[in-house]
């Protein structure tokens, strides 16, 4: 078996979404009220795909486009995408099963996306709830330090 | 000396040789009128009226000469004319003519002269003598009407073939002297005023032109000053409405002006990093926060991997992939042999197990990595720094908004930029009524030059209408004095034309009664150019073809006509009347005097040879009387002039 050393070998790749959501993603990266505006859409992925894991929901893609490439995202984000997939299923086995990750990722995105939307983009004001949301999500951070390994 | 005036004996001779004096007595008669000797010769070679011997014979001392006319007239009326001539020498025998008195006197001499007229008083039994000598002289013979009554007849046909002279005597008989004299008079008015008046001549229509234009001008200045005063008085009042917009002197309103304007640089600013703050927020909590959200998965995920890692699983120390050729091969890791069931191949299996993450070890141990690198405390406190940051920035906005409240309370209702556009304005609206007020002074300069210019055109204008009065008043005198003039010439034309008739009558009734020869001529004319033609049986007019006896007699008919038309009664004197004549000629015409001037008082002064001598015609031999037995029987008087020892004496002749 292959011993990958990087995520982007890991996750093999460029990153997905579906067609019908591309309007979405325009959306969110291009209308002035956006809190994602002129922000990468890997990080409106990645954002998207938090919130799919955050609520266990997926969708699967109908018809897949891969636009965004995989070094788009930083190794944080990949790393943190690869544990979202960890947290979910429980256990790094997921790691070595035929699923590859990046498909369970890009679904949870596919639901997360439309997630997005509405807290970010409907109703105008949106926006500025979101990232009232995020901060509070920073502040109310409650972690534990790291034990040692 | 006398003069006969006995009725048919009217005329007096007085004989002399030339030099003896004759000419004299014409001179004495015209000198005790007139004051001048008005037959002396100008060369002074004649003998003056005043004795030599006198002066000789007294060389010093007082002087005396007198001559003293006695007249009566047809009325009987007696008047005496004297004067007299006083002086005294001073040794001085040369002569010089004295012009104020006319006569020659001693050089260097200072004469006196009296002058008399009087009358004989009839009731008073005496004398009377009147002031107004010239006034009496004047109504007895005038001046300019002597040489008819007194005159050289050998210059008698010279008098009459001169036009001028011809002319002279119809004016003198006109006696228009006082009507030339104010002919003359009026010229000489008319050519002053003329030339005064042409300096008068005012420019009344330019000054009017000219006060027209300025007049005009001021009140387009005057116009124009009101369009400035209003387009002033608008923009003061916009001014004072600005100060009242303001409600504060200038200075403070200015300060706070500023103030407001710094307050709202600083605002804009402090937004300015507000907005770039909440910007940097947006970013790191976008950037962060994905983090947050997912820490729950983050967290699960370390815990296992953890696990894994407690468990041993984590990380792969022996490769899979080397075990798994180490149990295909039957060897141990220290080499050995290790067939199935050898407790070194169970090892070697529960190692393989343990090996199973192998592929994903390395991905396993990244993600600690980047996982646990995630600085939480970091993440949150800079999120809180820049959560204080903003609120600061909000802070010192909301302080610059309270203070900018303040100013603008102070302002009151205006706003800081429309305080100083109210500012701008109000220095704007200074500036142009600035200029107006220049503008204003300068049309004052120019409206103040522009009167002055008037009021002196207008005191020039005043002058020309007061000297276009006094023009019109000079010009109506002009008028005057030409219509005056031109009917005073036309009268005295009229008169010298009837006078010249008159003339031209009795000296035609006085030729034709005395030319001897009646048949040879029918009329005489004097054309209105003063010639005096006697016209024949074939009424040819003659003028040269007269023979000089009929020339006499046309001349003596001339003068008897200016005589008769001067109305004058005054002795007839005629010096050497037939001196120019000889023969026949003298015969007939001194047949003719007595007829022709019976009625007039007449002194000849003749000379022997023309008076006394037969007359002899050297043409036909034919030999006549003298001219003293034909006049004999008419003469009452008879003198000799005889010149003795330069002086003569006049005695009756023998």
């Amino acid at each position: 078996m292959h011993n990958f050393k990087t995520f982007d070998e890991f996750l093999g790749r460029d990153v997905a979404y579906s067609v019908e959501k591309t309007k979405i993603y325009q959306m969110l990266s291009g209308d002035e009220n956006s809190l994602f505006r002129d922000e990468t859409l890997a990080k409106i992925f990645f954002y998207a795909a938090i919130l799919g894991f955050e609520k266990e929901r997926s969708i699967k893609l109908k018809k897949r486009k891969p636009t965004i490439r995989i070094t788009a995202f930083s190794n944080k984000q990949k790393a943190v995408l690869i544990a979202l997939v960890i947290a979910n299923t429980k256990g790094i086995d997921v790691l070595l099963g035929k699923t590859r990750p990046l498909t369970i990722i890009e679904e949870h995105a596919n639901w997360g996306i439309n997630e997005l939307e509405s807290l970010v983009i409907e109703g105008g004001h949106n926006s500025d709830d979101y990232l009232l949301t995020l901060k509070n999500v920073i502040r109310h951070w409650n972690v534990q330090p790291p034990p040692n390994i | 000396m006398k003069f006969s005036h006995t009725p048919g004996r009217m005329f007096t001779i007085l004989r002399g040789s030339n030099g003896s004096g004759k000419t004299n007595i014409m001179n004495a008669i015209t000198w005790c009128l007139y004051g001048k000797e008005k037959y002396h010769d100008t060369d002074q070679t004649s003998l003056p009226i005043i004795n030599k011997d006198v002066l000789i014979n007294k060389p010093s001392g007082l002087v005396d000469m007198s001559v003293e006319l006695n007249l009566v007239n047809e009325s009987g009326s007696k008047i005496r004319i004297e004067r007299r001539l006083s002086l005294l020498n001073n040794n001085q025998t040369e002569m010089e003519v004295d012009n104020e008195y006319g006569i020659l006197i001693p050089k260097k001499s200072t004469p006196s002269v009296l002058e008399r007229y009087s009358w004989f008083d009839p009731k008073r039994g005496g004398w009377k003598t009147t002031e107004y000598f010239a006034t009496e002289i004047k109504a007895l013979l005038p001046e300019d009407l002597f040489r008819y009554f007194l005159f050289d007849g050998e210059q008698l046909e010279e008098f009459f073939e001169n036009i001028d002279g011809v002319r002279k005597g119809i004016e003198d008989v006109s006696q228009i002297e006082i009507m030339q004299h104010a002919i003359n008079e009026l010229h000489r008015i008319i050519q002053e005023k003329s030339k005064n008046n042409k300096k008068l001549d005012p420019k009344i229509k330019d000054y009017e032109e000219k006060e027209s234009k300025l007049k005009s001008d001021i009140a387009n200045i005057d116009s124009e000053t009101d369009v400035l005063d209003a387009d002033q008085n608008a923009k003061q009042k916009r001014v004072e409405e600005i100060y009242i917009l303001l409600g504060k002197p200038e200075g403070i309103i200015s300060d706070l002006g500023d103030k407001a304007k710094s307050i709202q640089q600083d605002i804009k600013i402090k937004e300015e990093e507000y907005r770039d703050i909440e910007r940097e927020i947006k970013e790191y909590v976008l950037e962060h926060a994905a983090y947050a959200q997912a820490h729950s998965a983050i967290d699960a995920a370390l815990k296992i991997i953890r696990e894994k890692g407690n468990t041993g699983l984590l990380p792969v120390e022996i490769r899979d992939t080397f075990l798994q050729k180490l149990l295909a091969d039957n060897q141990c890791i220290c080499g050995n042999d290790i067939s199935a069931g050898e407790p070194r191949r169970l090892v070697e299996q529960r190692l393989l197990n343990k090996a199973q993450y192998t592929s994903i070890s390395e991905i396993c141990t990244n993600l600690l990595y980047e996982l646990e690198s995630t600085n939480i405390h970091n993440i949150k406190t800079g999120l809180d720094d820049q959560e204080r940051k903003l609120s600061s920035i909000d802070e010192q906005l909301n302080e610059l908004g309270r203070e900018q409240k303040e100013v603008e309370a102070q302002l009151g209702r205006v706003g800081p930029t429309e305080i100083q556009k109210l500012l701008d304005e109000k220095n704007e609206l200074g500036n142009e009524i600035q200029k107006i007020s220049e503008e204003k002074g300068r049309k004052g300069i120019v409206k103040e030059n522009l009167e002055m210019e008037r009021r002196e055109n207008q005191t020039a204008l005043r002058k020309a209408y007061k000297e276009n009065k006094k023009r019109d008043y000079i010009t109506r005198q002009l008028q005057l004095c030409r219509e005056s003039s031109a009917y005073l010439e036309l009268t005295k034309n009229n008169l010298i034309q009837n006078v010249r008739i008159e003339v031209q009558k009795y000296t035609k009734k006085y030729f034709l009664e005395f030319l001897w020869k009646k048949s040879a001529y029918v009329d005489v004319n004097i054309s209105e150019e003063y010639e005096i033609t006697a016209i024949d049986a074939n009424h040819h007019g003659v003028r040269g073809g007269l023979s000089k006896g009929q020339k006499l007699i046309l001349a003596l008919a001339f003068m008897a006509a200016l005589r008769k038309i001067t109305g004058f009664g005054f002795p007839l004197i005629i010096d050497t009347p037939l001196g120019r004549v000889s023969g026949e000629t003298r015969y007939n015409i001194a047949r003719t005097l007595p007829t022709f001037l019976q009625y007039d008082q007449v002194i000849l002064l003749v000379t022997d040879s023309e008076y006394q001598a037969q007359i002899r015609d050297e043409q036909n031999q034919e030999v006549f009387p003298s001219v003293h037995s034909i006049l004999s029987e008419h003469v009452g008087l008879d003198y000799d002039i005889i010149f003795n020892n330069d002086m003569s004496e006049v005695r009756e002749h023998a």
